[in-house]
């Protein structure tokens, strides 16, 4: 039986979401409106739709595996520096002329591998996730451009990828990876124990470990669904990309991922949260993001106001349930 | 040091053969042999720092022994995790329940387990809650299995835990101050469903500082003083007195002291310092009026979920009331924070010290000093030799017993840590003290020590709301009780009516409301 097993905070975030979402359509719609007839900003904003799962279909994948990591307590801050690790390592493959499928495999094992190794260092040094993986945040960004320089024959900074086939899954195929992935979490979190554990894991170690439960095989298993669900999301970003550029590839990627993790209901501390909250959380900064392009010329101004979004929609949920939060921590 | 008690030759469950545990070179556990049998209830008793804690975690698993040896049913064993105790046959409900607040209690109780799968090998939910709603209905527990275990009363809780374990074949069960926690009539419903647990078979090692408890429940009684295993008996050949005797090594002379003379007797009519006039918050309380005179401990009785508590907050201002008055020191009352509290002269002393009284990680020297700070502080610096004098101060005037100001607070032991809580809100000299349940989880020398302290602040001229679920502690106290019950007050005892049967009686509902006095 699949039943929805969330918090009353985590349900009402997403019915938050839902409305919001549905509210930046119309906004998004009602932008399109001046100087179009209805038929012809009604077609815009098909275009519009039809092209929203392939771009954020990097982030949704990467949001869903950093929620798994985010309810077992943990967190990484290192996935923007490891898309840039498969690009590098996709970068590799093609100036070798290696089988598309090749690269993408290695984009895969890339960031599954990185992220297990975050995994394992948080276990084996006891050291907060945090800090390995802001760690990581440098480190694995220099690895990315020591791989390219040494990797990539006369790389001078970018290289422009033109063969088609290499760009298959990041424009061709980006929807349906992106429906299936996300479908295979939903089923996941409600059919299988172990997201419940990650869960378990995230709101009390001690009370798993009294119960016999493996901490770090937990923790690591939870690194490595990330891993899966941040490579996936790395080869539809590198293949959506004309020119590979690991010094600025998934800059600031990390932070826009974490912020609509917290947006969809996951608790930052661990231990609450869901998949489905997190999908409407990117769906919602990614609907926000066009209406602000609509709605705003100025870049830094729409930065501004995308902040402030989050901040309002975040802050109005709390502001508005402020007296259940205060009887949550006195009980 | 082996002592065993005579007659109980067979049906040993589980021994323990010269154990023993030291940490950084301080013996905390003595050598200690001990056998508990099949089927019967041994107390362990023993102020704070005796070894009980020790000697717990190495029965469980958590802790491994520097020296001896355990036998399971005559089998030698190792036991070198929580798991493998667990595996034999051995379950440990601790005193602060661990549990994963935002799971279901299905979840919680089989968390360590293989979950039931269906179709595809996914999880079967349904299977899961029945299992888990079959193990509770064996257990004789009526808990819904599919909320939020957050969502439990504390009672609950602790009867979910105990059917967790006996579902796994627990043999041996070992409850740390299950109802350090518990309202009396929920303590009751607890000790009756032990009473069953250990007719069918199953040991349980029952720890406590509730010495009517212990004596009520158990059939041994084993006690630790300082690391070693003083005496263990037959809980028939001792009463009350003696046992704490044994823990303690001396007489106590008087548990609840009372050297203030009550104001009858003066025929003064002390000053008013805290009136509350038909406060009401909606779903806590609901037209609360009560006064605490200057001189006076006011006992405020209940069951747990009464509303006692969240009345002592709405009074020290962690949220305001929807409608009702209050005056504190004559002036009206109407707090917007605790430090509006701090700075007239009212102090508040949280249900739970640990989540939220302390930071446990935090050193004794910082948390005596936070109580103060404003007034260690100029032009925004701390004055670091004041603050150390005041700490030292406080260190010796209330016998908190410490290896010095740089201890970590969190390894004080409970009643350590209440005494520095109580010392850091005393140094500010307050007119009003609310506090929630003083006493609960310390042993009984520092009980009496912070009894004594409380009724020194009383004959002082210090007004003092004393909340109590332990009901001979707010009897024996109190100047004068409130019962609440259902988030109203229902009754105020003093004199002859001031007594255990009277309160619990208008605590559960069976007075119709007015002074009962």
């Amino acid at each position: 039986m699949m039943r929805l097993r969330m918090t009353a905070p985590v349900l009402r975030r997403m019915a938050w979401l839902v409305a919001g979402n549905m509210a930046l359509l119309a906004g998004i719609f009602a932008c399109l409106l001046p100087g179009d007839t209805l038929a012809g900003a009604v077609s815009r904003l098909g275009t519009v739709l039809r092209d929203t799962p392939r771009n954020m279909a990097p982030e949704m994948l990467a949001a869903i595996g950093l929620t798994a990591i985010i309810w077992t307590g943990a967190i990484d801050l290192s996935i923007g520096s490891v898309l840039a690790v498969c690009g590098a390592v996709f970068a590799m493959g093609y100036s070798h002329q290696a089988h598309p499928v090749l690269c993408f495999a290695g984009c895969l094992l890339a960031a599954g591998g990185l992220l297990a190794t975050n995994g394992l260092l948080v276990r084996w040094l006891g050291i907060p996730a945090l800090i390995v993986t802001l760690a990581g945040l440098a480190a694995y960004r220099g690895f990315a451009l020591v791989l390219v320089n040494v990797g990539v024959p006369g790389f001078d900074g970018n290289l422009t990828v033109p063969e088609e086939i290499y760009r298959v899954p990041g424009r061709d195929w980006a929807s349906g990876i992106l429906l299936a992935a996300v479908g295979a979490a939903i089923v996941f979190e409600l059919t299988c124990r172990r997201p419940r554990l990650w869960l378990a894991h995230g709101s009390s170690a001690a009370a798993c470990r009294l119960q016999g439960l493996d901490l770090p095989r937990l923790a690591i298993s939870a690194f490595l669904f990330g891993g899966l669900y941040l490579g996936l999301g790395g080869i539809l970003y590198v293949s959506n990309q004309q020119t590979i550029d690991p010094a600025r590839m998934g800059l600031g990627f990390e932070l826009s991922v974490i912020a609509a993790v917290v947006l969809g209901g996951t608790n930052i501390f661990g231990g609450e949260g869901s998949f489905m909250g997190t999908v409407l959380g990117v769906l919602f900064l990614y609907l926000a993001r066009q209406a602000l392009i609509y709605a705003l010329d100025d870049v830094h101004a729409r930065q501004a106001f995308e902040g402030a979004l989050i901040l309002a929609v975040i802050g109005f949920d709390c502001v508005l349930h402020r007296g259940e939060h205060r009887m949550e921590e006195l009980k | 040091m082996s002592i065993e008690s005579p007659g109980h030759g067979e049906g040993v469950l589980f021994e323990l053969s010269g154990l023993c545990r030291s940490f950084a070179g301080v013996e905390a556990l003595q050598p200690t042999t001990l056998s508990i049998f099949a089927g019967e209830i041994l107390g362990l008793v023993g102020e704070n720092g005796a070894g009980k804690s020790t000697l717990i975690r190495l029965i469980s698993g958590v802790l491994r022994p520097d020296s001896g040896e355990m036998s399971w049913r005559g089998r030698p064993v190792v036991l070198d995790s929580p798991r493998s105790a667990i595996d034999l046959g051995i379950a440990t409900i601790h005193q602060e329940l661990e549990y994963c607040g935002h799971l279901s209690v299905a979840e919680n109780m089989l968390l360590g387990e293989r979950w039931p799968r269906g179709w595809g090998g996914w999880v079967d939910w349904s299977a899961l809650q029945a299992e888990a709603g079959r193990r509770l209905e064996r257990a004789g527990c009526d808990v819904a299995v599919d909320i939020e275990f957050a969502r439990l009363t504390a009672v609950e809780k602790q009867l979910v835990a105990i059917a967790t374990s006996l579902s796994r074949d627990a043999r041996l069960l070992i409850l740390d101050e299950p109802t350090a926690s518990l309202a009396a009539p929920d303590a009751h419903r607890l000790i009756e469903h032990l009473k069953a647990i250990r007719d069918s078979g199953v040991a349980i090692l029952y720890v406590s500082h509730r010495l009517d408890e212990v004596l009520e429940l158990s059939t041994r009684v084993a006690v630790l003083r300082d690391g070693e295993l003083v005496h263990v008996g037959d809980t028939d050949a001792l009463d009350g007195s003696e046992l704490v005797q044994k823990m303690v090594g001396r007489p106590l002379q008087q548990v609840f002291p009372r050297t203030r003379v009550p104001s009858a007797a003066t025929g003064e009519d002390p000053e008013v310092l805290l009136r509350v006039e038909n406060l009401t918050r909606e779903g806590m309380f609901e037209g609360v009026s009560l006064e605490v005179r200057s001189g006076e401990v006011v006992g405020l009785a209940g069951l747990v979920g009464a509303g006692r508590s969240e009345l002592a907050r709405a009074i020290y201002g962690l949220y305001p009331a929807d409608s009702g008055s209050m005056q504190l020191l004559g002036r009206p009352w109407r707090p917007r924070s605790a430090w509006d509290a701090l700075q007239a002269g009212l102090v508040y002393l949280p249900e739970e010290r640990k989540r939220h009284g302390l930071v446990a990680e935090h050193e004794l020297a910082p948390t005596l000093a936070i109580g103060i700070r404003d007034r260690l502080t100029r032009w925004g610096l701390i004055r670091l030799s004041q603050e150390r004098d005041r700490v030292a101060g406080m260190i010796s005037d209330y016998d908190i017993r410490c290896s010095g100001p740089h201890q970590v607070v969190g390894t004080l032991s409970g009643g350590n840590q209440q005494k520095a809580l109580l010392a850091r809100w005393l140094e500010r000299e307050p007119e009003v003290l609310v506090l929630d349940e003083p006493t609960r989880g310390i042993d009984v020398g520092a009980k009496a020590e912070i009894h004594s302290v409380l009724d020194r602040l009383a004959a002082a001229g210090h007004g003092v709301l004393l909340i109590s679920s332990d009901l001979p502690e707010v009897v024996g106290m109190s100047d004068r009780v409130l019962v609440m019950s259902r988030g109203r007050l229902v009754a105020e005892l003093s004199g002859e009516s001031q007594t255990e049967r009277e309160v619990l009686q208008a605590a559960a509902g069976l007075v119709a409301g007015g002074e009962a006095s």
